[in-house]
């Protein structure tokens, strides 16, 4: 069935076959010295995660050293006391961070499903109303949540602050969801239909294919939120339930902060995401995550 | 599962062609019908729609109400608040300060949003279809990671780098060129590189496969015709993408007028109050002052910047 | 059609699949946490800030001080709850509203001094007249009794304290022709040393003052009002009950301040407008003896001793302690300013007399001196201060010594009503001061405008 859909892509750059190729080289030498920029912010992260003492300068405060990985996992100082280590907050931050990513992508596929399909009154009013409260600011309702949830026995639940970060990761899903259905014609599942497949052959043959793309866009978008978010667990949440967001400041002193900590801490923290990124992106076949298109 | 290739739809092109909505009225409709869909669709809205409706909705009107009394943090008003009507917000139209914070967030929306991103955005997707496979990879692979670095780390890995005695400051002063650094002398100019570089990949990536649907038959006939690189881009690209050119400024915009970490972080605001936008303003009124019913009257008032904003959206999507 | 309501079917099937799957977490996540006791067992939760590695010598006080607890109490547990933020506002939103509620409010709080009196008002705090008749109590130095006392009653305990100090880099001052054992006399003696040193040693910031936000209330503390009680003017009149939009003494500060930015006296807008200015100041620039003088608080030297996260232990010779002098070297001569942290009870905590019973334990003259001992907080009470304990354990940081006996005697914040704007607002006027955008008479103008904003109207004089 997937051969019956024309694969008219312009490729790799409308002019990529008149082009003469010496003159590519030229766009890539740009574009790497473009990718070295971005990649200066990261220098100060590696190299102070090995360093003895490090600072916010580079002086290479007492040399190199592992130290600040290994003091990671062990019994930090501050392990003992804030109830979780690092690899407790870390397993925090994956609970949290799937928890919500799953909730998020099933409900966000099915409502943007019935979005996109049913001619449902009110539709376009709904879905302008779901763009609009993408610009809220969580900040802002975090304290009057925290009132409800008290009120109700909620707080200091990873349940239900999965719940609540599913809540605020809804709107955007859903309009992520409309709009890649919007891309899948409803032709395909009808022909599927008429040539006698049942509902669930229709679903694995045509329907999950198609949407897969855009589903794996909705699921890291809401993991990478939902792991980097500090406020709402901060508030609804405490030891040892906290995630690696809110442990971070374990590093930050009033009079001192431990920079080479910190460094290596964010390595660490920063690499779960990173790790995801890859293995999703090695079986979307190294194509961009977006490949499955945005429209208007 | 079968890679993207073959899985991408037959190529068109934003809002032109006959399928704008998804094909849904191509089919003439029985009443039972429509009342089945009906009742799917609203099956299937019921899991957004509760979860949405009670953990969001809720909160949201209990914030809209308590922006109109004088709660606080702590003090007599913290359990026992009462109703001031609309007090926080004339206090906030005639505070010199939220006028200022207004004003750095429209300053920081345009430099970090709508340059850094969505025009970098655009710009780079053009540079990177031009590129090998391979540069490709890897050049947006970095540029996603960039994406990917939680915020409160990103802002500290860009106050090392900017900062007094940081990074480039040692960088430019062993090749004998002063820096002062700008968190002090242009902090809204730093917060725009930091947020640039930790967003753009978002509109990168929208543009990329934007670009990617556009038909190769259109672009080269335009080449043969002698059309330059620019009018390409400016005659026949543009047009064509101005959907994906929309949705990307709404997003974006919407994010960037909610970001706090990132700022908090790299300045808190200053020095003094000049890169105090109005989410560390509101921030610093609730937090930092306790008085968290003011606090949230800021916030109202953040909506509905971007709710105004949206409304021009949804008007020029309509057009189109 | 018949493709359609099967199609629908499935459509109906994922819906509902999809309800079923919320309810269901709704109903299994309804157990809310509850804490207390069961079967004779009880839990005393106590919360406090954790913030950053030297948090550990708190929690190392409160464990010793749960293990004294277990021998009178061996059916309690005391379980440690800190909160892991490095920012105080942050600590005390979460702190109030965990003190809302019965189902999350600890049992024993850890308050910092300035907040008592507000969260007394607010009614987060039970009242603990008992304190009267505590032996640790009354041996509290008189200031450290009025600070958590609100309509005459205690509602905190005092466990610990700091005062400001003026660092000074011996060898920096002696350059520039100052005496190695300097001892300012008057506001006037600092300028003249600053522009010494200025003109002498062109590459070293002469004074380090905390000005400006983002530092917000250690400008106005350390910056501003440790200065301004050198003088005779205050900022809020006890006799009278109102604040004070202005005077002789808010003159001489804002002058002071002025004129440190009007010469190039005071550290670059870089410096003070980073939000981890403490940090930069204590570990790197005095390190690097770029800093001739600073008024900071009494912690500083400890940041230097062996363990911390940047230690340097050549700073105890380096470096030397002047008292603050006041402002025109009228008596009593000295001035200081302290904040300081307190034991408190919220009012919905669980068993406010087993709450009651675990602060008396901490409050130990033994615990609370091995505690500041390390911690480089200053002990309250004399007891505290002449232990064994405590003064062979700070026997290695001479300038820490030399603070100690400033406690007995020091001023504290108005804290009640609405200081937390005006501490605020004087963070925002010293650093507009210190930006150039306002002169002395402009600050003094606005800073009177905003009093009268914020206190209200009735409540000002001056």
């Amino acid at each position: 069935m997937a051969q019956a859909i024309s694969a008219r892509r312009s490729g790799n750059g409308p002019s990529a076959a008149n082009e003469k190729k010496p003159s590519r080289w030229r766009w890539n030498v740009v574009a790497l010295i473009v990718g070295l920029l971005f990649l200066a912010p990261f220098f100060w992260l590696i190299l102070t995660a090995f360093e003895k003492f490090g600072g916010l300068d580079l002086t290479g405060g007492g040399g190199f050293t592992f130290s600040n990985f290994t003091g990671l996992f062990g019994k930090t100082a501050a392990a003992q006391d804030i109830g979780e280590g690092v690899g407790g907050a870390l397993l925090n931050s994956i609970w949290l961070s799937a928890g919500t990513m799953i909730i998020t992508t099933v409900v966000a596929l099915i409502a943007g499903y019935a979005l996109s399909r049913f001619s449902i009154p009110g539709r376009n009013t709904i879905v302008y109303a779901i763009v609009f409260v993408t610009g809220l600011p969580i900040l802002a309702i975090v304290i009057p949540t925290y009132d409800i949830f008290v009120t109700y026995n909620l707080v200091n639940s990873l349940t239900w602050t999965i719940l609540f970060l599913t809540a605020t990761s809804l709107p955007f899903a859903v309009w992520l969801a409309k709009n890649f259905i919007d891309t899948v014609p409803l032709e395909l599942e009808e022909a599927a239909a008429t040539e006698g497949a049942n509902i669930f052959r229709t679903l694995q043959r045509v329907t999950i294919p198609l949407v897969g793309p855009g589903a794996t866009v909705i699921a890291f978008y809401t993991f990478i939120q939902a792991w980097g978010n500090f406020f709402v667990p901060f508030i609804l949440l405490q030891s040892p339930k906290l995630p690696a967001a809110v442990t971070t400041y374990q590093f930050f002193g009033e009079h001192s902060t431990n920079y080479s900590g910190l460094a290596a801490f964010s390595i660490v923290f920063t690499a779960v995401p990173v790790i995801f990124y890859i293995v999703i992106s090695k079986r979307n076949g190294g194509e961009s995550l977006f490949a499955g298109a945005i429209r208007g | 599962m079968p890679s993207t290739d073959s899985t991408v739809v037959e190529s068109r092109v934003d809002s032109v062609g006959p399928r704008a909505d998804g094909g849904r009225n191509r089919h003439g409709k029985s009443k039972a019908r429509r009342r089945r869909q009906l009742l799917a669709g609203a099956v299937m809205l019921a899991p957004f729609t509760v979860l949405v409706g009670v953990l969001l909705g809720w909160p949201i009107v209990w914030t809209f109400l308590l922006s109109f009394t004088n709660e606080t943090l702590t003090g007599p008003t913290a359990l026992h608040h009462k109703y001031i009507g609309f007090g926080n917000f004339t206090n906030l139209l005639t505070s010199s300060d939220f006028i200022s914070s207004l004003w750095h967030s429209i300053e920081y929306l345009v430099g970090s949003a709508w340059i850094g991103q969505v025009v970098l955005g655009f710009v780079l997707a053009l540079l990177l279809r031009r590129c090998s496979r391979r540069v490709q990879a890897i050049v947006g692979a970095v540029v996603i990671m960039s994406w990917i670095v939680p915020e409160v780390i990103a802002a500290f890995m860009w106050f090392a780098l900017l900062g007094q005695g940081g990074v480039l400051q040692e960088a430019l002063h062993s090749v004998g060129i002063g820096y002062s650094t700008i968190l002090t002398s242009h902090p809204i100019l730093a917060l725009n590189l930091a947020n640039a570089w930790r967003g753009v990949a978002f509109s990168m990536m929208l543009y990329m496969a934007a670009l990617a649907a556009i038909p190769r038959e259109l672009l080269e006939a335009a080449m043969l015709d002698g059309a330059s690189a620019w009018r390409r881009v400016f005659s026949i690209i543009l047009p064509l993408i101005k959907g994906s050119i929309l949705v990307d400024v709404v997003l974006v915009t919407l994010a960037t007028l909610n970001d706090f970490t990132l700022i908090f972080t790299l300045t808190g605001g200053g020095p003094g109050n000049a890169s105090q936008v109005l989410s560390t303003y509101m921030y610093q009124q609730g937090f930092v002052n306790y008085q968290i019913a003011y606090g949230t009257a800021v916030s109202v008032i953040l909506l509905l910047v971007g709710v105004v904003l949206s409304v021009f959206y949804v008007r020029a999507l309509r057009r189109s | 059609m018949k493709s359609f309501r099967t199609a629908s079917r499935r459509r109906t099937t994922i819906g509902l699949t999809g309800v079923a799957l919320v309810a269901a977490l709704a109903a299994s996540a309804c157990s809310g946490s509850s804490g207390g006791s069961s079967g004779g067992k009880q839990t005393l939760t106590i919360t406090g800030q954790y913030s950053g590695p030297s948090s550990n010598t708190l929690v190392n006080w409160w464990k010793a001080a749960a293990v004294e607890f277990k021998k009178t109490h061996p059916n309690v547990t005391v379980k440690i709850n800190n909160i892991v933020t490095t920012s105080e506002s942050t600590y005390y939103s979460k702190l109030d509203l965990l003190e809302r509620s019965s189902s999350t409010s600890p049992n024993v709080v850890y308050e910092d001094s300035f907040l008592v009196q507000s969260d007394a008002a607010a009614g987060y705090l039970a009242a603990m007249p008992q304190l009267k008749n505590f032996s640790e109590w009354k041996a509290l130095y008189p200031t450290f009794q009025k600070v958590t006392e609100y309509n005459g009653t205690p509602y905190a305990m005092m466990t610990e304290t700091d005062v400001q100090q003026i660092y000074f880099d011996k060898s920096l001052l002696v350059k520039a022709g100052l005496p190695a054992n300097w001892k300012p006399t008057t506001l006037n003696s600092i300028l003249t040393a600053a522009e010494a040193i200025k003109a002498k040693e062109p590459g070293v910031i002469p004074l380090w003052v905390y000005t400006g936000t983002p530092l917000g209330e250690a400008s106005s503390f350390r910056g501003f009002q440790v200065l301004l009680l050198g003088t005779n003017s205050r900022l809020y009149d006890q006799q009278t009950g109102k604040w004070e939009t202005g005077g002789p003494g808010f003159n001489q500060v804002f002058n002071f301040l002025a004129t440190l930015h009007k010469d190039g006296l005071e550290e670059p807008t870089s410096d003070w407008s980073n939000p981890n200015a403490g940090t930069v100041l204590n570990t790197q620039l005095m390190p690097s003896q770029k800093v001739a003088m600073a008024i900071d608080g009494s912690w500083v030297s400890t940041q230097w001793l062996p363990g911390q996260a940047k230690p340097w232990s050549a700073g105890f010779d380096t470096y030397s302690v002047a008292d603050l002098p006041t402002a025109n070297g009228q008596a009593p001569g000295v001035t200081n300013l302290s904040g300081g942290w307190s034991l408190a009870i919220p009012a919905k905590s669980s068993n406010q007399s087993l709450a009651y019973q675990f602060i008396q334990t901490a409050n130990s003259p033994a615990l609370l001196a091995k505690y500041d001992a390390v911690s480089g907080q200053l002990p309250v009470e004399g007891n505290v201060a002449k232990n064994s304990i405590f003064t062979s354990g700070i026997s290695s940081d001479p300038l820490f010594q030399e603070a100690v006996k400033y406690a007995a005697t020091t001023n504290y914040r108005p804290s009640f009503g609405p200081y937390n704007q005006l501490s605020t607002d004087i963070a925002a006027v010293t650093g507009q001061i210190s930006l150039g955008q306002l002169t002395a008479a402009q600050a003094e103008k606005t800073w009177a405008a905003d009093v009268r904003k914020e206190a209200g109207a009735g409540k000002t004089e001056g």
